[in-house]
């Protein structure tokens, strides 16, 4: 075990300090007390230090602070905490004395630490050259928040999160900065508490009926939202190069939290609160009134004329019910959530532990998630705060109850394409002499079914159960020389259980199907950090180095049967099936290590300087490729500290410009992609006589170039403060230039495989990012702050290698196979539409697209050639906007965020396949607005500029409302607030469909803004309670 | 505690680090790579069994040619058409796109269907490639017999794609380099030598358990077939698009292609290993596996994966379990062309439908909206047919022991129908039309009950028999392309009412797929594309 083997030479080089230091000969002490200027309350949880020492204190309830054994002479004392402007004041030390001194902390524009979590480190965020946004938790998690993504949204420029759907504990899309890659990852790099996790899914995937399963979950779900610290965003290559290979995504940064940095003392918090939702929209479907009218309606019409409407047959499938069957299958849900966290221990011990419940249903019916979660974090400090151990456990066990729904497909489908199309005439179920009974529109196995039997009858749970660990060890090796280990362990057992039983029309094909799949995902990581400060006069450099090594483990094994004589089994009893399957197994293993060094040079608080090299491997590269140089140069230069500025104009109070460049890598390459490789896949099997017999077969071709994606950034910013800081923000400008794009490209045959995996093309973004933050009122019992964040990204396809064109966005639904919505090619952005230009009816309801024969030319579906194709939408927003605002007054605070985004087409699938009458033909429903279009009932739904649509919205994502409570007889409790938090209030679109946030890249590369059927995105009230003891 | 101990302390910590972080990348900056449940070449077919295995990779292709250049073949040609019903099946306009062949190199059935039959072969020749080379390092028993079928089959895969698409870069190791193409008549003299070269070392027949690997009867029934084709196959540009093709046009040897193709078919029936079955559907039913017609199968066996699915393709959602998708059909004057004493008309679905989940007929069934299921000879308009439009091609009945979709029947890519066949039309070319009628009457006469002889023999009598005995396996593209009828016009085209244009004569080459021209710069496409 080779970190066994690193981790005890550091622990017992760190254990070779351990003599303590002496004292100085004459100390002092400090004391002092710290307030807020609005307020004029006492600010407990204030960090006071004195500054070029490691002694310091945090404030007491009352504000006091007390600093002993402080040398005799003078120093400078600096307090900071959280959402205020740190400040630095002189005092004189006499030896056997005691100082007094009095802080009077202004609020900051901006919720920021003054020191920022930068990556196998911090810094003081004025040194800061790179781009990096912070985003203040406690601000960020309200409503329901299962998940740290939801916490980004519309939080930090250049930030855009996604979330799949309303499904609880859905995964999102996160973009930093838009998507540069086509076929590999776009997810930015997590680090929980320096670590960097490992993203890989827990659970195998479920089942998928008639198309693609639900979108994987989201592997921050371990995290609870009340355990965080600190969430840093490193965006721009100079700030994220440090993590190298790893970094072109960028990367998130996220500290739990520790004892000591917001609370004093020990103390115990509770926090909970219960949450309804329910769906805020719904797809309108026919009901069972006006199904029967207009099957009535197309049978008279057949009648006159059998070459239109429905025949006569259609009228004898009609039933006397009226179902609703998107009501049917949702709910108002109800959420549950409860932490309860405490944290103690004497000065050189500290613990913080928390302990999360939460119990999540979904708005549909028969889906939900439960968690339980605990975290322990200590500290410990020995030598005289000389060495420092560090210890983080998080364990989590999530218990998902899927609901058996497609993500994309055609003929067959889950509980979503039903609700469009089972017919509302029929009801949810009926009564005979044997019992209730679920409708269905035959006995065995059918492609139409009933979507609340499916919900119910159709069993898919997974299970979770992650431990994320780490351990650190710090030690000052000299005077401003600190040497660390981490070393992080990540190990996830993922279960899923599946069973289709054969009362159901879904598993009546395989007289009921039951599946297993274990997997177990491990990761290990070490790191070894070497940091030098040094203060040189007025300036300061400090260089940090360091080693990393990590190894992810995937395995897997499942097993499955089909053919049961009972539903009772469901999957506890795989043997008992008619059909065994053999079973599977795999293992992949990837490796990274790191070698890497960053150095900040400060001269005299107004020129700072940051050069970062990373020399990355990974195991998974061709064998030419295994290594690459990672380097980022950025400086920044505090203008306002000039002499000439020191009358600026408009009350300017601060400025700084930052300029960066640097090169980051995407290694999203799956283990063993560069090597030809020889597997049994079950397709490769033949028969010999009446036998099966095993084939091997060649399933990738060898590719020893093979290497990460590179980008190479550049970032220019202006930092701003206005009416001193009391309006602050920044604008930035980008350009990420992406290059060596991975690209599974087509081998001319025969090669053993018909594609590998290559690095071809190149892809550009460029974004303009603004934030502003202002403190509009500040004073004694009224202040409103307000923060804007806008983004504008434009993105480009440079070159695409070897091929002229990919299409891709492939279009769900039936009939609708082969059919792509977008083109891939130079020249324009991913989530280009590409299609037929609809221009309306013929007389016998015919759609008609322009053809390319001559101006004038017109044809209806059958006669569209490729040549008729043109460009007919962009997937990307002109721009997007995030608008919080939060306002005190008295015991109230009031806190909204807004998002909007603007300019961005959708693809509405769901109404191209939904929204056609012709589904009639085959007594399927269909949407009402359908009812009074032209189209023929015959003619085909065909993917056209018609089903284009402008998706621009602005969303009321979340107003929470709280008040500070006194709670009388209740004397421990230190503070009490109670809360109403709304999410998803209002929605202003003129889009059609669902909603118009869609998460796309199920559908091929590089895919944008298409919309098929989802699970709904709830309307969430919530009603919560903080209390701290 | 003195000074100078601190000071020692301090010193021990930082060479403590140094070392650490000098030490440390020594030992961890390996980033080799080895699979755990996967094997590389170089550790892999060193016996029998793995060679055997890599040989049943080989052979498992074949399976895939059943979507690709079987829809191609049959779509493409007038036994089968896909006609759009509602939005069911109008899949970007692509199986009328390949029914009125308006295909391109980048149309949506170019881009899928066309890419994917190209694919496929070429994901064949790949397999045959890699294990040839491999075996080149080792000796197993059995090794000449192995290296012969995997030469066969690589062989068969060059066969369809110079059928499809003429004149395809040949090559024979495992390389990825882009290749030109080689003229459609060097890769017809590339194939006639493989597989001559190949049936030296193939057994004539195998044992049970080994029934249905290539036997001597193989080689010689492509070979026969491919010089009855000769002058189509030797042709990338100046096949007569509206005249038959002859055989006597393409000299072989001293004699001529037909020779050639007698020569060949009289190898099969001299060798007397095959005979007809005694009733015609007998032939392709699951119980097929032993039947002395078969030449050259695809094997099945209902078994999840491993099984035919044709049942799939035709039949009606509602006529069998799993659901089926309600799709291929045929057009009526081609069941209307078969005579109705004929007993091969019997593979067509028409009237009244029934369940055949459980392999044969059970219970009526109803269509969606609940009325009687009633299959129709005709199809209205294909652009937007009733669920219930056109007669089903049902060859390969329903397997009782059916695992889902997966059929047990195997599937001959070449049976001795098809030779009697290729004789007779081989003897007709030749000046022979008593022969010719002999042999279409010796095939016929297990047809007719009682027995409706011929009595007289031209090309169109000729090119019927071939439909009737061979529809739906693969024959009719290269018959039609043969007879000059390929890009005639069909009835149920009804071009004045889609403003459809006249078939173009170059479509009897399909186009390169874009996707391959983007793969590899050195190909040229075809003439017309």
């Amino acid at each position: 075990m080779p970190l066994v083997r690193h981790v005890i030479p550091a622990l017992v080089g760190a254990l070779l300090c351990a003599v303590p230091l002496r004292a100085q000969d004459s100390t002092g002490t400090i004391t002092g007390q710290v307030i807020d200027s609005t307020s004029r309350q006492p600010l407990s949880g204030v960090n006071v230090s004195i500054v070029g020492t490691s002694l310091r204190t945090v404030t007491r309830n009352d504000g006091g602070f007390v600093i002993g054994a402080v040398s005799a002479g003078p120093h400078r004392l600096r307090a900071a905490r959280i959402g205020y402007l740190p400040q630095e004041q002189d005092v004189t030390v006499t030896a056997g004395g005691a100082s007094s001194v009095q802080f009077v902390l202004h609020q900051s524009a901006t919720i920021l630490e003054a020191v920022v979590v930068t990556g196998y480190g911090t810094q003081r965020r004025e040194a800061i050259t790179g781009s990096v946004a912070t985003i203040d938790p406690n601000a960020a998690n309200v409503g329901v928040t299962t998940n740290v993504n939801q916490m980004l949204q519309g939080r930090a420029a250049g930030v855009e999160v996604i979330q799949n759907n309303g499904e609880p504990g859905t995964g999102a899309q996160v973009r930093i900065r838009g998507g540069t890659s086509l076929s590999a990852s776009n997810e930015p790099l997590y680090v929980i508490d320096g670590v960097p996790i490992n993203s890989a899914q827990t659970e195998a995937s479920i089942f998928g009926i008639g198309g693609d399963p639900p979108l994987p979950r989201s592997p921050l779900n371990l995290l609870n939202p009340s355990d965080i610290g600190s969430i840093t965003v490193l965006k721009d290559a100079s700030a994220t190069a440090i993590y190298g290979s790893r970094a072109a995504n960028g990367v998130v940064l996220i500290e739990t939290k520790k004892h000591g940095t917001s609370v004093a003392g020990a103390g115990v918090e509770y926090d909970g609160y219960v949450a309804m939702a329910s769906p805020y929209r719904y797809l309108d479907v026919l009901n069972g009134d006006q199904y029967r009218q207009f099957v009535e309606q197309q049978v008279q019409l057949w009648l006159a004329d059998p070459t239109k409407g429905l025949d006569t047959s259609k009228l004898s499938n009609l039933g006397t019910a009226n179902t609703n069957w998107e009501r049917a299958v949702t709910r108002t849900a109800v959420t549950h959530n409860h932490n309860v966290s405490f944290t103690g221990g004497s000065e050189d011990t500290r613990y913080r532990a928390s302990l999360n419940y939460m119990n999540q249903e979904g708005v549909a019916i028969s889906s939900g998630l439960r968690r339980i979660q605990g975290r322990l974090n200590a500290t410990h400090n020995a030598f005289d705060n000389r060495l420092r151990l560090g210890l983080n456990v998080t364990t989590s066990q999530v218990d998902n109850d899927y609901l058996p729904y497609e993500t994309g497909g055609g003929f067959e489908g889950g509980v979503f394409q039903n609700v469009a199309v089972f017919n509302p005439t029929r009801p949810i179920t009926y009564s005979d002499s044997l019992g209730v009974h679920y409708y269905e529109i035959g006995p065995g196995s059918r492609s139409v079914r009933n979507p609340v039997a499916m919900a119910n009858q159709v069993q898919e749970f997974g299970h979770s159960v992650r431990t994320l660990g780490n351990v650190s060890a710090e030690v000052d090796v000299l005077r401003g020389v600190t040497g660390q280990v981490n070393v992080g362990v990540d190990r996830a057992g993922g279960l899923t259980q599946i069973y289709l039983p054969a009362a159901s029309p879904v598993g009546a094909q395989w007289n009921g199907l039951a599946r297993q799949v274990n997997r177990d995902n491990a990761a290990v990581t070490l790191q070894t950090l070497l940091t030098v400060r040094r203060q040189l006069g007025a300036n300061g450099l400090d260089v940090v180095g360091g080693y990393e090594y990590s190894k992810y483990t995937t395995s897997e094994f499942g097993a499955e049967g089909h053919g049961y004589v009972t539903d009772k089994f469901s999957f506890y009893n795989l043997g008992a099936a008619a059909v065994l399957f053999p079973p599977y197994s795999y293992r992949n293993d990837r490796v990274f290590v790191s070698f890497f060094s960053r150095a900040n040079y400060n001269l005299g608080d107004k020129y700072y300087v940051t050069g970062v090299l990373r020399y990355d491997g990974a195991s998974q590269f061709g064998i030419d490729h295994k290594w690459a140089l990672f380097p980022a140069l950025s400086a920044s230069w505090h203008l306002s500290r000039e002499p000439f500025m020191a009358n600026a104009p408009l009350s300017l109070s601060d400025l700084r410009l930052r300029v960066g460049w640097g090169l980051q890598g995407n290694p999203a390459v799956p283990p063993y992609a560069s090597q030809i490789l020889l597997a049994t896949p079950a397709g490769a099997r033949y028969i010999f006589g009446e036998s099966p017999v095993t084939g091997v077969i060649p399933t990738s071709d060898p590719n020893p170039n093979l290497k990460w994606e590179q980008t190479a950034q550049v970032n220019v910013a202006l930092d701003y403060g206005f009416m001193n800081n009391r309006l602050t923000g920044t604008v930035e400008y980008y350009v990420k230039n992406t290059k060596d794009l991975l690209l599974t490209v087509t081998i001319p045959p025969p090669a053993p495989a018909s594609t590998r995996l290559e690095n071809v093309g190149k892809i550009r973004n460029r974004g303009l990012e603004l934030s502003l933050d202002a403190v509009a009122v500040s004073r004694p019992g009224l202040s409103w702050n307000a923060g804007l964040v806008f983004a504008m990204e434009r993105n480009t396809v440079i070159d695409l290698g070897p091929f002229t064109f990919l299409n891709t966005g492939g279009v769900s639904g039936q009939g609708q196979t082969g059919q792509n919505s977008q083109r891939i090619f130079a020249g324009h952005p991913l989530g280009t539409f590409y299609g037929p230009v609809f221009v309306g009816w013929d007389t016998a309801g015919k759609q008609l697209f322009r053809c390319s024969a001559s101006p004038t030319c017109v044809t209806t579906a059958t006669g569209i050639s490729a040549a008729d194709y043109r460009v007919i939408g962009n997937a990307n927003p002109d721009f997007t906007i995030g608008l919080s605002s939060q306002l005190s007054f008295g015991k109230f605070n009031i806190s909204a965020l807004i998002r909007a985004e603007v300019g961005q087409d959708i693809f509405n699938n769901t109404a191209l396949v939904y929204g056609t009458k012709s589904d009639a033909l085959q007594d399927k429903n269909f949407l009402v607005s359908a009812l009074n279009d032209p189209t023929d009932i015959r003619d085909p739904a065909v993917f056209s500029s018609r089903w284009i649509e402008n998706g621009s919205f602005v969303r009321l994502q979340n107003l929470t409302v709280e008040y500070q409570l006194t709670l009388p007889g209740f004397a421990g409790a230190r503070s009490a607030r109670a809360y109403v938090s709304g999410d998803n209030l209002l929605l202003l679109t003129g889009y059609s469909g669902y909603d118009p946030e869609v998460q796309a890249g199920y559908q091929g590369l590089g895919v944008r803004g298409v919309d098929y059927l989802s699970y709904p995105r709830p309307r969430t009230i919530t009603g919560g309670l903080r209390v701290a003891f | 505690m003195t000074r100078s101990s601190v000071t020692y302390s301090v010193r021990a910590a930082a060479i403590g680090a140094l070392l650490l972080l000098s030490w440390v990348p020594q030992a961890c900056t390996n980033l080799d790579e080895t699979p755990s449940s996967a094997i590389t070449p170089g550790n892999f077919y060193r016996n029998q069994g793995e060679v055997l295995a890599g040989l049943a990779g080989v052979y498992s292709e074949l399976k895939n040619t059943l979507w690709g250049y079987y829809n191609l073949s049959e779509i493409s040609s007038d036994e089968i058409i896909v006609p759009t019903r509602g939005s069911d099946w109008y899949d970007n306009g692509r199986w009328l796109e390949i029914h009125r062949q308006l295909w391109g190199a980048s149309s949506p059935s170019g881009l899928e269907d066309l890419n994917g039959a190209w694919s496929d072969a070429y994901t064949g020749i790949a397999r045959a490639n890699a294990l040839l080379e491999a075996m080149q390092k080792v000796s197993v028993p059995g090794q000449a017999t192995i290296a012969a079928e995997a030469r066969t089959l690589r062989a068969y895969y060059y066969y369809q794609l110079m059928d499809l698409f003429g004149g395809v870069p040949i090559v024979t190791t495992n390389d990825y380099k882009p290749h030109p193409r080689a003229t459609r008549a060097e890769l017809f003299q590339f194939i006639v030598s493989e597989l001559t070269a190949a049936r030296a070392d193939l057994p004539a027949t195998w044992d049970d358990a080994n029934r249905g690997r290539m036997t001597k009867g193989a080689p010689a029934a492509i070979l026969a077939n491919m010089y009855l084709n000769a002058a189509v196959f030797t042709k990338d540009v100046g096949i007569d698009a509206t005249g038959y093709n002859s055989c006597l046009t393409v000299p072989v040897g001293g004699g001529t292609a037909c020779d050639a193709a007698l020569a060949w078919v009289d190898s099969i029936l001299n060798s007397g290993l095959y005979l007809l079955e005694d009733s015609f559907p007998k032939a392709f039913r699951a119980t097929n596996h032993a039947s002395k017609e078969n030449i050259f199968v695809v094997k099945n066996l209902a078994s999840d994966g491993l099984g035919l699915n044709f049942v799939m393709r035709a039949l009606h959602y509602n006529q069998f379990t799993p659901a089926p998708w309600n799709g291929f059909a045929t057009a009526a004057d081609v069941y209307n062309a078969f005579d109705a004493a004929d007993a091969r008309r019997g593979i067509f679905l028409i009237g009244q439908q029934y369940d055949l989940s459980s392999g044969t007929p059970g219970d009526s069934v109803k269509d969606r909206a609940g009325a009687w299921l009633v299959f129709t000879d005709t199809i209205g308009d294909a652009t937007s047919a009733r669920e219930n439009e056109g007669p089903r091609l049902l060859k390969w009945p329903p397997d009782t022991k059916h695992v889902g979709p997966d059929n047990g029947n195997d599937f001959a890519y070449f049976r001795l129908g098809e030779i009697y066949l290729i004789k007779a039309e081989a003897e007709f070319e030749n000046g022979n039309s008593a022969q010719a009628i002999i042999d279409l009457n010796y095939l016929r006469a297990r047809d007719f009950n009682p027995d409706q002889d011929l009595v007289a023999v031209d090309h169109t009598v000729l090119l019927n028999e071939r439909m009737f005995e061979l529809t739906g396996e693969t024959k009719r593209r290269q018959d039609l392309i043969r007879f000059g009828l390929y890009t005639a016009a069909r009835p149920i085209d009804d071009i004045a009412a889609h403003n459809l244009p006249v078939r173009d004569p170059t479509r009897v080459l399909m186009a390169i797929p874009q996707t391959q021209m983007d793969a590899n710069p050195l190909l040229k496409q075809n003439a017309g594309y």
